[in-house]
């Protein structure tokens, strides 16, 4: 028996209109994260709202992706083998020929360290699909501003 | 580098939906973990969880029950109602309940995964229970997929923002076992113990991770309102600066303060022991009635006479007992048949906050004693309770009935230690005879005494009885 069902509806067409908005411009994501879990459900959540999403499993590999297409969003954990989140962080961040925006999700606290390593945003797990999508907006949208600025 | 290694966030809490269970999880279950609640049939789970479904139902996410191979959730739901957390309209909004009965059936435990996938995906639920879980394992998968099934289900659960309830009739076998309780980061037992003419309920928190929580076995009811938990009576902490209080308070009976060497020590414990009509209750409600005319409230906890019985006996000593409640004199009558210690503790300590009590008497602890199941239990609570009282300078005389002229068998022998002073009544030679056997801290007279019961309550003579220094 199933006694109800209905997605929130209202914040669901809420988000995607806000995507919409965002669309001709949408960075693409590159997720950098090995739990295969988080990595089907963010996934699914940025898609939603009409992002494109790359998975790769180690800090090199979302190194050389954001070099290929040269802007992007990078959502990384941490704890990832072969240049961890947040060494991947401080490359990507003073490298001068990237556009890129990263959001530090992970399962440790470290909001600080974070930031000293130049992340825009940081998001502890697990993960809330409201926040997450909120966040990934607010660093496109930075994104967008910063390239419209750059001579 | 000098980069902070590790910060500590607030943990979020997800309220169990009564504030005594709460407090004995040092403020609720930790958000987004997963926790197991276990028990025998008939202990209270179902209650117990569907209390703190009803408690965090609301806001912009819901709640989801899937309920396996248990029982229909149409009947689960019936008794439900009877409860007042229940609020009828929530279901279906903020709390949803599904039945995967059928399905765990039709596909086996491989029905599990994707269906908590697309409830993650389709209504984001803030909180999932699976009840029973237990039964998941009854579905006849070899271990091997079970393993697999359950690895799946707490990956996707813990990648997610949700809070999760495991709830089956495991018993502690179970737990050594079974997976769930190695992944579980907090385990709540809930019990039962069948006494010869009723029975005890607790609840023990097994494991609450990154949480402290408050051991041990809390007694608890199933009420109207849902289950009412009286979290276990602990010793309490000292504070700073705390000094044992060395003024005394006059006890009310003619002649003993001066055997006392000026009365109790306030903040005191003082064991009358005695047999049967000594005048153990008589220097009880002396010392009660004693703390209205030093303005210390008092709180006489009873287990044998009711309150009108007391009465009778405070008017006999020239106490007008509707005055005495008037100006600060409490009763606690409790029936020793339906007693159960916890119960008894959590009350009390009620009524003192309450009503600002500064002295206490129980009578009698023997009573006391036959609450609690186990003879460990009881002392640990006397002990933890005779600390509060110290550490809150509230005085105290407790009442053992007892036909031996010296403390013996154990709990007697206990109760002793945990006393201040003792104060023993006896018959020799056909004459009342009042004997302090000890008295911490104190210079005092340890001859018999003899006494008489009066109008005036209970007399103790000045000089030792030279009759009685021959029977010692």
């Amino acid at each position: 028996m199933t006694l109800y069902l209905l997605p929130d509806a209202a914040k669901t067409d809420q988000a995607r209109n806000e995507a919409a908005i965002m669309t001709a411009a949408a960075p693409r994501i590159v997720l950098v994260e090995r739990d295969r879990h988080v990595c089907a459900l963010i996934t699914l959540f940025l898609k939603r709202v009409g992002y494109e999403v790359d998975v790769v499993d180690t800090g090199y590999l979302g190194l050389d992706r954001v070099r290929r297409l040269g802007s992007a969003i990078v959502i990384t954990e941490i704890l990832v083998t072969a240049l961890d989140g947040l060494a991947l962080c401080r490359l990507l961040k003073t490298d001068p020929t990237l556009q890129v925006g990263v959001i530090v999700l992970s399962m440790l606290s470290a909001a600080n360290r974070a930031c000293q390593a130049g992340a825009d945003a940081f998001l502890m797990k697990p993960i809330d699909e409201e926040s997450l999508i909120n966040t990934v907006n607010e660093v496109a949208l930075k994104l967008s501003v910063e390239s419209r600025s750059t001579p | 580098m000098n980069e902070t290694k590790t910060e500590r966030p607030a943990l979020a809490r997800v309220s169990a939906g009564n504030a005594q269970a709460d407090e004995i999880l040092h403020g609720g279950f930790p958000a987004n973990s997963i926790n197991v609640i276990m028990g025998q049939p008939g202990t209270g789970k179902s209650i117990f969880i569907e209390q703190m479904v009803f408690h965090n139902a609301g806001g912009k996410r819901p709640i989801l029950h899937l309920s396996t191979l248990s029982e229909p959730v149409t009947k689960a739901l019936r008794y439900l109602q009877q409860f007042s957390f229940f609020d009828a309209s929530k279901v279906g909004t903020d709390v949803l309940y599904e039945d995967i009965g059928d399905e765990l059936v039709a596909k086996g435990i491989d029905a599990l995964v994707p269906r908590i996938r697309a409830a993650i995906e389709t209504i984001a639920p803030k909180i999932i229970v699976i009840d029973s879980f237990k039964a998941l394992h009854d579905l006849g998968a070899p271990h091997s997929d079970m393993r697999r099934a359950l690895y799946e289900v707490t990956g996707q659960l813990t990648a997610y923002d949700t809070t999760v309830f495991l709830v089956g009739e495991y018993t502690e076998e179970h737990g050594r076992h079974l997976p769930e309780f190695a992944i579980a980061d907090g385990i709540v037992q809930l019990m039962r113990k069948d006494l010869s003419t009723r029975d005890e309920r607790f609840l023990r928190v097994l494991k609450l991770r990154g949480s402290g929580y408050i051991e041990g076995q809390h007694g608890f009811r199933i009420t109207p309102e849902g289950i009412r938990v009286y979290p276990r009576l602990v010793s309490p902490e000292i504070p700073k600066g705390y000094k044992p209080l060395a003024d005394r308070t006059s006890t009310g009976i003619d002649g003993l303060d001066d055997i006392l060497g000026g009365g109790v020590l306030r903040g005191s414990t003082n064991l009358v022991v005695g047999p049967t009509g000594a005048g153990k209750t008589t220097i009880c409600l002396q010392f009660a009635a004693r703390g209205l005319a030093a303005e210390e409230k008092a709180l006489y906890v009873n287990f044998q006479e009711n309150p009108v019985q007391l009465a009778r006996s405070l008017a006999l000593l020239g106490v007008e007992p509707e005055e005495a409640q008037r100006r600060g004199m409490h009763f606690l009558y409790m029936s020793p048949v339906e007693l159960q210690i916890d119960h008894v503790i959590v009350t009390m300590f009620a009524m003192i906050r309450e009503k600002g009590i500064r002295r206490v008497v129980i009578d009698s602890v023997g009573d006391l004693a036959t609450s609690a199941s186990d003879p460990e239990r009881f002392h640990d609570f006397l002990y933890a309770l005779v600390q509060h009282f110290a550490v809150s300078g509230i005085s105290t005389f407790m009442t053992l009935e007892s036909n031996e002229s010296h403390l013996s068998a154990t709990m007697d022998g206990r109760l002793s230690v945990m006393s201040d002073a003792i104060i023993s009544l006896s018959m020799v030679a056909g004459k009342r005879m009042l004997t302090v056997s000890k008295a911490r801290a104190t210079a005092h007279d340890i001859l018999p005494h003899e006494f008489t019961i009066g109008a005036q309550g209970v007399q103790v003579m000045k000089t030792a009885s030279p009759a009685a220094r021959s029977v010692r």
